[in-house]
């Protein structure tokens, strides 16, 4: 065997070697950003010319989404004056891919200077390790905390009142209708939800599917659910039962399943609705193929006369959510959500970062708007900035909006509750499942799962 | 063994059924790469295109990474695969042929990383990438592909090796071989099925793998296919239907055709040495 050894370390040495050399020559593309988040980040003196920097946004939207895109392109404005910061963006919006990374990074001790996260028990985890810039503080110390809605601010913060993330999105959630059809059948938009079923009833007699939802993604048709106990209970119930406090036999929690199990089994969603996405989803209320389709106004581009079919022109309205007797929410209350929060990395915050953020805060509303969209500031377009009609009908409702906001229920059930939560509700939908039972088997999950949670 | 003609006729039907139901959804993927996005949800899912557009194509171009994609894949992939072979095969002969000391006690251990997930290893070898530099290199992919498969890699050549007669290489030593020439000439080419069936095998696993690929990379321009997908998926869920099977076709070609050409090779290697013959 001696005589071989020789060889076999030169094997052994080729073999080390060759993806090293080919790693060196990838090296000098990334050193930049190497650096950059090494987290030796020394916060420049004020009157030393600081050097460039290279910041990194991980993102968890869409990269060629309004919010990243705007962003972006104020990024690079801001370089122009000011060569000292670069901004460089990685991401995708899909959110597990997005959060295996993100959680790998920051276990690595990588985490990026700016990226995407809820205020949820991650983040919490966060900033009790001292991981997170208190955002409230930065806001305050830019001058910056009353250019923000309100209720953008409140939906960042944790339960405690502290807030730890920036709001870049903002959307009310509506039912969108098609108005022809309800025209037709001399239907009027319900305000109750006892009309509400009866609409879905006549809209299901005359052989029209009232309401698309996405199924597969489970958050549409939590909505569903988390819509009566709002208006019974403004957001107490699903705060109490997460912990166990309240039971999804109360009440509450009864007529909220009773609700989804109804639409369900009397087919007033549309076939099939567990395996349909997104995007098909919407497609059919867009197509004329059902009456209803419940989604947030971040959609509300997607409604304008140039995007849609010419049968479909002008014809698209909405209402809002529901309301019952003895309800104890206004009806301008209902889900308002300023979308997932971004963070800053506490350890590589420094001035040139604060100077960017001050900036960004500054040209972001106008820029935003411009696209389309609503904004979590108090900025809104005039008539002459030439928005679709639906754009102003839909800013005007923002405008107002309640003060007490529905909180999503996926937010705040601990991880393992949430999971089965989806995919049983989609068998409670489809009339696979008694909602007794379901009540039950929620009640067991969460005695099983919320104690080992919120500690 | 004699079939009737009745049984050959249903052994037929049955092999036609099995066959729809594997090809069908390819066929259907790749026919709904050619309908009109617009209207791609509005219409029933099992058309057929209304009438015949390239225009998921040309918007998946004009994306303008999946060029840079591929290419990345294909390096990933073919390297790892090299690797792959040149390693386990040595490696099995080494543990099959020669007779030292801890020779069951070795294989045991390479077996035994069969056993260990993907996922434990990832934070441990992220940083272990950051600190040699590794981090956003298409090397961090290629090192733990070939980690991963050395064990069954190592098992096919081992099982496929206890079929080769020691009188072979008896003979070969005899004319003069050495241990090396010995591999090189008789061993290795005598594997042709066995190399075949672990390369077309790792290439499939590895074409289409996505945590290394989605952890490790933070460019743009070292993103490998699964990664470069996500392209195409927006927020709340919203997907381009038609960008994304347009992107599939296209990207599975490649594994349909290495399939279609090694299959015979991939069925033999996977049953050698299971019947004595």
């Amino acid at each position: 065997m001696k005589r071989y050894a020789k060889w076999y370390a030169l094997a052994l040495s080729v073999v080390i070697v060759i993806p090293l050399l080919s790693a060196c020559n990838a090296n000098n593309a990334s050193n930049a950003t190497q650096n950059a988040a090494s987290g030796q980040a020394s916060p420049a003196a004020a009157d030393e010319k600081p050097a460039k920097k290279t910041y990194k946004w991980f993102v968890g939207r869409d990269v060629n989404g309004a919010p990243a895109v705007t962003v972006k392109e104020i990024a690079e404005e801001y370089s122009k004056t000011h060569p000292e910061f670069q901004l460089v963006i990685e991401g995708t919006g899909d959110r597990p891919s997005y959060l295996q990374k993100l959680r790998t990074l920051i276990a690595s001790n990588e985490m990026p200077d700016m990226f995407d996260t809820d205020s949820d028990a991650y983040a919490a985890q966060l900033v009790e390790r001292g991981k997170l810039v208190d955002t409230k503080q930065l806001l305050q110390d830019l001058g910056k905390s009353n250019d923000f809605r309100p209720i953008a601010l409140q939906y960042q913060q944790f339960a405690d009142g502290s807030m730890y993330t920036l709001p870049l999105e903002f959307g009310i959630e509506v039912f969108w209708y098609n108005m022809k059809m309800f025209k037709d059948l001399g239907i009027t938009p319900p305000t109750t939800f006892d009309e509400f079923m009866k609409i879905a009833d006549t809209l299901k007699t005359h052989n029209i599917t009232p309401i698309a939802v996405d199924g597969k993604d489970k958050w549409p048709v939590l909505r569903y659910l988390a819509l009566k106990p709002f208006r019974m209970t403004g957001n107490d119930f699903i705060e109490n039962v997460k912990q166990g406090k309240a039971s999804f036999t109360d009440p509450a929690g009864m007529e909220a399943i009773n609700f989804v199990h109804d639409l369900g089994s009397k087919g007033y969603f549309q076939q099939g609705f567990a395996s349909t996405d997104y995007t098909a989803a919407r497609d059919l209320f867009l197509a004329g193929k059902t009456a209803i389709y419940y989604m947030g106004s971040w959609e509300t581009m997607s409604f304008a006369n140039d995007k849609i079919s010419p049968e479909m022109k002008d014809n698209i309205g909405y209402f809002l959510m529901p309301t019952l007797d003895g309800a104890k929410t206004a009806p301008n209350d209902y889900f308002i959500n300023s979308g997932i929060g971004l963070a800053f990395n506490k350890d590589t915050f420094d001035d040139n970062m604060k100077g960017f953020v001050k900036y960004l805060l500054d040209k972001y509303p106008e820029a935003y708007t411009k696209k389309g969209q609503f904004s979590p500031f108090k900025y809104s377009l005039a008539k002459m900035d030439g928005m679709p009609d639906i754009f102003y009908k839909i800013q005007d409702e923002i405008a107002k909006s309640g003060t007490v906001f529905a909180v999503p229920w996926d937010t705040r059930l601990d991880p393992a509750t949430n999971e089965m939560l989806g995919n049983e509700l989609n068998a409670l939908g489809m009339g696979a499942m008694d909602p007794k039972d379901f009540a039950h088997e929620m009640d067991e999950a969460i005695k099983e799962n919320a104690p080992k949670y919120f500690k | 063994m004699k079939l009737s003609r009745k049984s050959k006729a249903i052994l037929l039907l049955v092999s036609l059924a099995l066959l729809i139901i594997q090809i069908y959804p390819l066929v259907w993927i790749f026919i709904s790469s050619f309908k009109d996005p617009r209207k791609f949800t509005s219409n029933n899912p099992l058309s057929l295109p209304s009438h015949f557009t390239l225009q998921n194509y040309i918007n998946v171009w004009n994306k303008g990474n999946l060029g840079t994609y591929f290419l990345n894949s294909l390096i990933v992939a073919v390297s790892s695969v090299v690797f792959i072979i040149v390693l386990s095969a040595m490696a099995a002969f080494v543990l099959e042929k020669m007779r030292f000391k801890w020779n069951k006690g070795l294989l045991f251990l390479f077996l035994c990383g069969i056993m260990i997930p993907i996922q434990v290893v990832l934070i441990p070898l992220f940083m272990i990438y950051n600190k040699t530099g590794l981090i956003n290199t298409l090397t961090s992919l290629i090192l733990p592909q070939v980690g991963f498969a050395l064990p069954i890699s190592v098992y096919l050549f081992v099982s496929f090796y206890k079929y080769i007669s020691n009188e072979i290489m008896e003979a070969a030593v005899m004319d003069g071989c050495g241990i090396y020439q010995l591999f090189l000439r008789i061993i290795f080419p005598l594997s042709r099925n066995t190399i075949v069936t672990v390369a077309v095998m790792n290439l499939i696993f590895i074409w289409n793998e996505f945590i290394f690929a989605n952890t490790f990379i933070h460019d743009l321009k070292f993103r490998t296919i699964p990664v470069g997908l996500m392209d195409f998926i927006g927020q709340y869920g919203l997907t381009d239907w038609g960008a994304t099977f347009a992107v599939i076709s296209l990207t599975t070609i490649p594994t349909l055709l290495v399939y279609f050409v090694f299959n015979k090779s991939v069925i033999s290697g996977m049953t050698a040495g299971a019947t004595k013959g």
